[in-house]
């Protein structure tokens, strides 16, 4: 355990260095920030709601670009760079190396999304204060917004990047470049949230057909992890969803290991 | 070089095929090499590029796994929790990530190889005052030249005292001075009874530490022996040789020293 978190904090001290988290995450508060300047193009939207999905968005993506983007260059460096060379000689086991390194995307992922959460909401919070104050007498003054709805928000988008991030490590162990990793990487973004579309095949449909289905409908449905649904407060369940996560973040962790321990170096 | 025996470092008929390709294609890098390496002795790996000396290395450090035949660090398979303490691996020409000073760097293998707080700091500063970097640990790693990496190489590696020590190429890239305090520093480590195996391409650097010698071509071992049995026809030339050598690095030291001389006269 003592390895697992000594190779997370240099994981998470080398990435913090990358140009690409503070790129990132200042990209990310710019836009948030700008959300303010977009109000009129809201489509018919109530403008809090047209600035928390346009965060919320902003979001999600900045925080899947650092998932797919800084484990690719984390788990690369480190090989090419011959430190796991370097680690693994010194006791360490390829599986506490995998939970290290993931352990230092997600503390990344955490970085990120808590100032840009941070920001979100404080705007969001202006804008309502001085709706408020325009309206008042009209509406009952009751605010919109609940801190616990914009936590648990906050909370699905960064478990949605971890289980991304385990995902995109597990395909770094067989990998042979850092351009395939990163496209599969987006690629299965996208296919995580298609989840929904992943119907079974028929009763008529052939053994490959079937079998292929249940093995797609095992992979992670990134729908559970709906963050404007828990913002609004619709009753998302955060310790289900964690529990989600978990599940999944192990899965793909034993999955990376054992591909590691296969690899040559 | 007795086949097999125990010793620091035993190879028993070690074979190592690589898949290459999406269909796998075997390549054999190590074919049956056996060796046995006792205590305080250097091990010099010559070969041509692709000849299976890193290979070999690897194997020893417990990073690849042969494909038949076995490998033994003071009778402790190798890639095992004992051989790992034991070990102490070099790769060749690493590259440290950003925001670490070389200090920070050795304390933190110390930490991984179990030393942490006192004892930690204790063994990083002695490996770094081992291999002549005390006066760099503040420095970030990664501005180090490409002698004071390899030499910072070297304190990882011997940062928890192994008593075996496997160096891929450690003078790679090197200028002359840093090379010849390299290969003193590797004499000394013999000295003070630890077991060198070094893998190198510059034979005058071979002939400096004169140790044992396994020329590798192709993944067969093509001689092993005493630094003497392989000088063979050409040992009565080497004293001539060893002289004009040790002349050149002389000349060309006293060269730099002159110019330092001059430009801080300046």
């Amino acid at each position: 355990m003592k390895r697992i978190g000594l190779i997370a904090s240099a994981t998470w001290r080398a990435s913090r260095h990358q140009r690409v988290f503070a790129l990132t995450l200042i990209a990310a508060l710019l836009l948030v920030a700008g959300t303010l300047w977009l109000r009129p193009f809201n489509f018919g939207s109530s403008e809090l709601k047209f600035v928390a999905d346009l965060g919320l968005g902003i979001l999600s993506l900045g925080g899947a670009f650092l998932a797919v983007g800084v484990t690719v260059q984390v788990f690369f460096d480190a090989t090419e760079n011959r430190t796991l060379h370097l680690v693994l000689t010194h006791g360490v086991r390829r599986g506490e190396f995998i939970l290290g390194q993931l352990g230092g995307v997600v503390l990344l992922l955490g970085a990120f999304t808590l100032p840009v959460l941070a920001l979100l909401w404080s705007l969001l919070w202006v804008r309502e204060t001085a709706l408020l104050a325009d309206a008042a007498g009209l509406l009952d003054g009751e605010r919109m917004l609940r801190p616990g709805g914009v936590l648990v928000a906050g909370m699905a988008l960064w478990l949605k990047a971890c289980v991304l991030a385990a995902a995109v490590l597990w395909l770094c162990t067989f990998a042979g470049s850092r351009l395939f990793a990163l496209g599969t990487g987006f690629l299965l973004f996208v296919v995580f949230h298609a989840h929904p579309m992943l119907v079974l095949p028929g009763e008529s449909a052939g053994a490959v057909a079937t079998v292929l289905g249940w093995l797609l409908r095992l992979l992670p449905d990134f729908t559970a992890f709906d963050a404007a649904a828990a913002f609004y407060g619709d009753g998302r369940d955060p310790v289900r969803m964690t529990g989600y996560a978990i599940v999944y973040v192990a899965a793909f962790s034993w999955l990376a290991a054992r591909q590691l321990h296969q690899r040559e170096l | 070089m007795n086949a097999g025996g125990p010793g620091a470092l035993g190879l028993e008929t070690v074979t190592k095929d690589y898949a290459v390709g999406l269909r796998g294609v075997r390549l054999r890098a190590l074919d049956r090499v056996s060796l046995s390496l006792d205590s305080g002795e250097i091990c010099v790996l010559l070969g041509p590029n692709g000849s299976g000396k890193s290979t070999l290395l690897k194997i020893a450090a417990g990073l690849l796994v042969p494909t038949a035949g076995r490998c033994l660090v003071h009778g402790e398979p190798a890639g095992g929790r004992e051989a790992m303490r034991r070990i102490g691996y070099m790769p060749e020409s690493p590259v440290f990530p950003g925001g670490f000073t070389a200090g920070e760097c050795v304390r933190h293998y110390a930490a991984l190889g179990g030393a942490g707080g006192a004892a930690g700091v204790a063994q990083a500063d002695a490996a770094l005052a081992a291999v002549g970097l005390a006066e760099w640990s503040g420095r970030e790693a990664r501005t180090l030249s490409k002698g004071l990496t390899q030499r910072l190489a070297l304190a990882l590696a011997l940062v928890h005292d192994p008593q075996v020590l496997l160096l891929d190429e450690p003078t790679a890239g090197v200028d002359p001075r840093a090379t010849a305090d390299m290969l003193e520093l590797l004499v000394r480590l013999r000295a003070a009874g630890k077991t060198v195996v070094v893998a190198l391409h510059q034979l005058d650097q071979a002939a400096e530490l004169a140790g044992r010698v396994v020329l590798l071509q192709s993944g067969r071992m093509k001689f092993a022996g005493a630094w003497a049995q392989f000088l063979g026809p050409v040992a009565a030339a080497t004293g001539s040789v060893q002289s004009l050598l040790a002349g050149l690095r002389g000349r060309y030291l006293e060269l730099l020293d002159a110019a330092e001389g001059e430009g801080g006269a300046r």
